[in-house]
């Protein structure tokens, strides 16, 4: 009996061996397939735009006060068109927006005639420059931002039909109290389409 | 007890070289198996065309229904027209594609010109299939120098609506070197405008692709 405990032994470590390098091997293969799954594209293109489309709603619906309803990059003047929406039945004061932490122009953006300019600056990189953007209740307003190259922001944007992402931050007040700055700074970012 | 241990060593030795072996063999069956799966996965992948370089149809037709946005193509059909047309010296273009745009936006979007690869080529817009290419009434076209249509398609959230491309080089042999009769494959870019911006288009990032039937 004592023997055949000893005999066993090596016959449990061998099989617990076995054991061993059988999930190793699925280990290795199973990294070999994910590795090739992500090289061919597929599966973080699903992964990414389940992201970016949760993004979009919630921009577009469900971030307060300020929506934002859509926005694109355009890739030959480096600018963001967008519209901005509030939400609450009073007016509100855009006073300073950041993208990619850092703070930009903006431009109220009319189909006919020229943008107009809403801040103390055409390109606010320095100094800081004060924005006050009036947007109406429930309205949406058309605006551009000011060329995103010359503060230094390089959204990604390579082709027409990808989509980019950048965080976004913008301070406001209700003209009932001007002085009272308040924030909209998100965890999520606002996701736009690159367009030519 | 000295002897007896050395015995029971022994064993234990054997025993353990055996089960070494043993394991050995396991692991190089294991290996053999796994090689074998995984050089018939590349071989077929190869086979069917379905490397990495190359995107499936149903990948691309899953991309186009449900990635894209603000206008997703929830179908698309390809024709070839067999009637008349095949003999060549015909006048009518020799194939159609058929999409079914829907607007997943949630404001309204005008649908405002279809163009598709090679660029170079005019791309006709209908509202109605045809079964030979004969002339129906056209919606309006896109060309290099014409991408965006006169009158818009307006599409609104949630709606589906279906236009038909024809042009020399769909499912048609004619056109360029790529196109065929059996199959369709083309990158496609969408003109639109929403209520509040214009000027905008989508080019997708993988092609529409999918079988030519005979009309």
């Amino acid at each position: 009996m004592h023997r055949r405990v000893q005999t066993d032994r090596p016959a449990r470590a061998g099989k617990g061996q076995t054991t061993i390098d059988y999930v190793l091997v699925l280990a290795v293969v199973l990294l070999i397939a994910l590795v090739a799954l992500g090289l061919s594209g597929t599966w973080p293109d699903f992964a990414l735009n389940s992201r970016n489309q949760q993004a979009v709603s919630f921009w577009r619906d469900q971030v307060r006060p300020i929506t934002i309803p859509e926005a694109h990059y355009d890739m030959s003047d480096h600018k963001l068109y967008f519209t901005m929406q509030t939400q609450i039945d009073e007016p509100i004061v855009v006073r300073n927006m950041y993208l990619d932490t850092k703070q930009v122009s903006i431009w109220k953006y009319y189909t006919t005639g020229s943008p107009v300019v809403q801040c103390t600056s055409n390109t606010c990189y320095t100094p800081a420059c004060t924005c006050n953007d009036a947007l109406n209740p429930r309205r949406r307003e058309r605006t551009v931002s000011g060329d995103l190259s010359l503060v230094g922001i390089d959204p990604g944007c390579r082709q027409n039909g990808a989509y980019a992402r950048m965080p976004v931050w913008l301070t406001y007040y209700r003209p009932s109290e001007p002085t009272k700055i308040l924030n909209e700074n998100t965890t999520i970012d606002l996701v736009f389409d690159c367009q030519p | 007890m000295g002897f007896f241990n050395l015995r029971a060593d022994k064993g234990l030795m054997a025993s353990s070289l055996s089960s070494r072996g043993q394991t050995s063999v396991e692991f190089s069956v294991i290996l053999a198996v796994v090689l074998i799966i995984g050089l018939l996965v590349v071989g077929l992948g190869l086979f069917f065309g379905m490397g990495s370089s190359d995107i499936s149809e149903t990948d691309a037709r899953a991309y186009w229904a449900t990635q894209v946005r603000p206008l997703r193509i929830s179908e698309m059909a390809g024709y070839h027209y067999t009637d008349g047309c095949d003999t060549g010296g015909c006048t009518y273009p020799m194939g159609e594609i058929a999409l079914k745009i829907e607007n997943v936006d949630s404001k309204p979007i005008t649908l405002k010109g279809v163009i598709m690869d090679p660029t170079d080529n005019s791309y006709y817009a209908y509202k109605t299939h045809s079964d030979d290419g004969s002339d129906q009434t056209q919606w309006d076209y896109s060309t290099p120098g014409h991408l965006r249509w006169t009158n818009g398609i307006s599409i609104s959230p949630g709606e589906q609506t279906t236009i038909y491309i024809r042009a020399v080089n769909l499912c048609s042999d004619l056109g360029d070197a790529g196109s065929s009769t059996e199959r369709f494959k083309n990158y496609l870019t969408l003109y639109y405008e929403t209520p509040d911006l214009t000027g905008l288009s989508f080019r997708g990032t993988l092609p529409i692709k999918g079988p030519c039937s005979p009309s």
